[in-house]
């Protein structure tokens, strides 16, 4: 059965201290026992992110502040709830820091779309 | 039909008749040494198979009996089971973290509430019924590895999708970024401040885009829901208990009926390569107020065969009087052969001997067919 393509969007931008750093990575978490899956804009580019794996984002050595990135990640909700959450976890500059998202399907196993922008400040 | 027949005969495990085939979203009755995810339903005498719910367990549903004697009358009898685990947030719960279970998480996420309330008098005297009752599985087996491979497979669905989204948007969104990092600083001020609305509309321009939604036509990009299952161990207990209120009145109301019941089973065995083994075990205590004759201990075992065109079953049942003025304990034993004759049509025999040898009907004889609108003939637990 095809899955309803009527996702639920969510949409954010939050901010991530970088320092002087030129690298930085992303990992991402997806809650409620939801399956999901994330690519993210950045330099011009695509790049997707692993299951389970952070992905490193860097500029060639130049220091990323200033720069942006753009995730998209689309999350199944599980079954038996509408429930769906995305946490991304930044890390590699000052501290680490995890944003926590939370966004509910329109039926049980429905389909969520998490549209987060990070500035790197 | 009084309560007390209503609920013994709900909770018999024993006719194999063709009416009684279908269980919830078309189960058949296979699934009756199970526990019951719905023990409110079954201690008030309210089949579970006459109640529009969905087939899913799920966070809440509620449900209303089919009986409206053709909507000239508001339904009488209603139900409402919820799972108290899955209405919260669980952000830190990752499915690979669910392929197996503790006890304690078993226990907790598959708890479910049920509460029904059904008119059980006659046409002369108003007795309203209502129940509640609680089912979870102590140990809940494993996620299958079918069923890993279905959420591996739709997460790389998924990510290509993600980046089908952020190729198709990556002009707009880099030109926009572009604009930010050369604007003067005001500028640039007012577009980082409105950046969300900025980018959502950009999204939204892209996922209503006639090539995105053609390329999401394209196998690639189709998401199939996949089908989960556990397999391995499920220990599962149930309970719950039944209240009368005579001419519905609160102050007459009383308890009457109580039960408590738990189920052993062994999801996904294989005897060869294509059949399929469940052996089910279940002992129950059913207890009616003011009829201590009526208070009953079932304990039984049922073996299941599937294959692909045929499920194969044996059961055998005691069922022990606990009254000491009933000195005769009883006992039943049954086969069950269903084949699938097209893919929504099964022929049923049944064959055995009732708990009563010496009354009528205590023969179990039947041949029958059951057309299954569903196809989905055999469900195993959700997770």
């Amino acid at each position: 059965m095809s899955v309803d393509e009527n996702a639920v969007v969510l949409n954010d931008t939050r901010e991530y201290p970088v320092g002087t750093s030129t690298r930085v990575l992303l990992e991402v978490m997806y809650g409620d026992a939801g399956q999901g899956g994330t690519s993210v804009i950045w330099n011009g580019g695509v790049l997707d992110v692993a299951q389970g794996e952070p992905l490193a984002i860097e500029a060639g050595g130049a220091p990323l502040a200033n720069g942006i990135a753009n995730c998209s990640s689309n999350v199944m909700a599980a079954a038996q709830t509408v429930h769906t959450s995305v946490t991304y976890r930044l890390s590699g500059g000052p501290a680490p820091v995890e944003f926590p998202f939370r966004q509910d399907a329109s039926a049980p196993g429905g389909l969520t779309s998490y549209f987060v922008n990070f500035f790197f400040v | 039909m009084k309560l007390r027949t209503l609920a013994l005969a709900a909770c018999a495990l024993a006719p194999l008749r063709l009416a009684a085939q279908s269980a919830p979203g078309g189960l058949p009755d296979l699934n009756q040494l199970k526990p019951s995810a719905e023990p409110a339903f079954i201690l008030l005498g309210v089949s579970p198979s006459a109640i529009e719910r969905p087939r899913t367990p799920s966070d809440v549903a509620f449900g209303v009996l089919s009986g409206t004697e053709e909507l000239a009358k508001a339904p009488t009898n209603y139900s409402a089971s919820f799972a108290p685990y899955w209405l919260l947030g669980h952000p830190r719960l990752e499915w690979r973290s669910d392929t197996v279970r503790s006890v304690g998480a078993s226990l907790a996420r598959t708890l479910q509430i049920s509460t029904a309330s059904a008119d059980v008098g006659t046409a002369d005297s108003a007795v309203a019924g209502v129940a509640v009752g609680a089912s979870t599985y102590l140990l809940s087996g494993r996620m299958s590895d079918s069923t890993i491979r279905q959420f591996e497979a739709v997460e790389a669905t998924l990510t290509r999708r993600s980046h089908l989204q952020n190729q198709l948007a990556l002009p707009q969104i880099t030109a926009l970024n572009q604009r930010i990092a050369s604007a003067p600083p005001a500028e640039a001020q007012e577009l980082r401040r409105n950046y969300t609305a900025l980018v959502a509309a950009i999204r939204d321009s892209v996922m209503r885009d006639p090539s995105y939604l053609q390329a999401l036509q394209q196998d690639e990009y189709r998401i199939v829901n996949a089908q989960p299952e556990r397999v391995g161990m499920f220990w599962g207990v149930s309970g719950g208990a039944a209240w009368r209120f005579p001419d519905r009145v609160w102050e007459r109301g009383r308890v009457s009926s109580i039960g408590v019941w738990s189920t052993l089973s062994y999801e996904g065995e294989q005897v060869g390569n294509r059949v399929g083994f469940t052996p089910v075990a279940v002992v129950r205590y059913l207890a009616q107020r003011g009829d201590t004759t009526a208070n009953v201990v079932d304990a039984g075992t049922r073996l299941i065969f599937s294959g692909a065109l045929y499920d194969f079953s044996v059961e055998g049942l005691v069922r022990f009087a606990a009254s000491s003025d009933v000195s005769r304990n009883l006992w039943r034993v049954a086969g069950l052969f269903d084949y699938r004759v097209t893919p929504a049509t099964w022929v049923t025999v049944s064959f055995g001997r009732d708990y009563q040898s010496a009354r009528a009907g205590s023969l179990v004889a039947e041949l029958g067919v059951k057309v299954n609108f569903a196809h989905d003939r055999y469900a195993p637990p959700a997770p």
